[in-house]
């Protein structure tokens, strides 16, 4: 499979953003009854068949450490300020 | 949304929780017996009402010796958890003491499950050490100061970090500390405005 070109991952990523941004914009303008209670009805439906999930401690343990060396994730712990440090 | 903020401790009234809430809530009434935490990464976003869900969530707690651990491990193991790493409590204390997590879950259902690791290094200390009283609802959550959790996720540099990070600081504005994010954005050498 050819991997998407860099102008479409960027255009992909600012339209991400734009949404995570307009998504904390809706839950600020609401009551916390009204956002929770969607976050809620998501989270649920997600769980909903988390009993039947088809891999071994094992297998799962290891697909976790594979996603993390793919994750592009950072290691380690950065500096904290001076005047934080112990 | 609406955010109290009571001294040191942060409100949020009215809102629904999740079977994910209910579990870390369950998970964190029988740690707090024993041990002090604090809850850091995605999951803090997803208390704050990002519109995601997680397999795991991450927290850290301070060092403790073995004979702690087996009374933690044996609590939980009677209350009907399990741990996901093939050990016995002193397997598992081991994997702790080496810096590496261990998951807890509830027994037969691996997701969602509780990512536990010691305090091992400045970032983590000064999470511990600066921890916030959540309360929603009457139920009490210890987790990470949110400048610093912003700045380390803009920092780890995936994009759900980076979407968590800009999530956290657009919903939390009113009780975050721009300056003191900007202050450990520059110290981690990240940029502030990554979007």
């Amino acid at each position: 499979m050819k991997p998407p070109d860099p102008e479409f991952r960027e255009r992909n990523r600012k339209e991400r953003i734009w949404f995570v941004k307009k998504q904390a914009e809706w839950v600020r303008s609401v009551p916390n009854e009204v956002w929770s209670e969607h976050q809620c009805r998501m989270i649920n439906a997600l769980y909903a068949h988390k009993d039947q999930y088809p891999l071994t401690k094992k297998e799962y343990l290891d697909m976790i450490e594979k996603a993390r060396l793919l994750s592009g994730r950072r290691k380690g712990s950065p500096p904290i300020p001076k005047r934080f440090r112990c | 949304m609406t955010i109290e903020k009571k001294g040191e401790r942060l409100l949020i009234q009215n809102r629904h929780l999740s079977q994910l809430d209910l579990f870390v809530s369950r998970v964190l009434y029988t740690l707090t017996k024993y041990s002090p935490y604090v809850i850091v990464s995605g999951y803090v976003a997803i208390l704050f009402g990002r519109s995601r869900s997680t397999e795991d969530i991450d927290i850290l707690i301070p060092y403790c010796d073995l004979s702690l651990f087996h009374t933690i491990h044996d609590t939980f193991i009677e209350d009907g958890y399990e741990f996901l790493n093939a050990e016995d409590a002193s397997g598992l204390y081991s994997i702790l003491a080496s810096g590496s997590a261990i998951r807890l879950c509830q027994k037969d259902s691996f997701i969602p499950n509780i990512e536990i690791k010691f305090i091992k290094n400045e970032s983590d200390e000064y999470s511990f050490t600066n921890r916030i009283e959540l309360i929603i609802d009457g139920k009490n959550f210890w987790i990470s100061p949110l400048e610093i959790q912003i700045a380390f996720k803009f920092w780890l540099g995936s994009e759900k970090d980076i979407e968590d990070a800009i999530f956290i600081r657009e919903v939390c504005r009113d009780v975050i500390d721009e300056d003191l994010i900007r202050e450990f954005c520059l110290s981690f050498g990240v940029k502030y405005e990554t979007s």
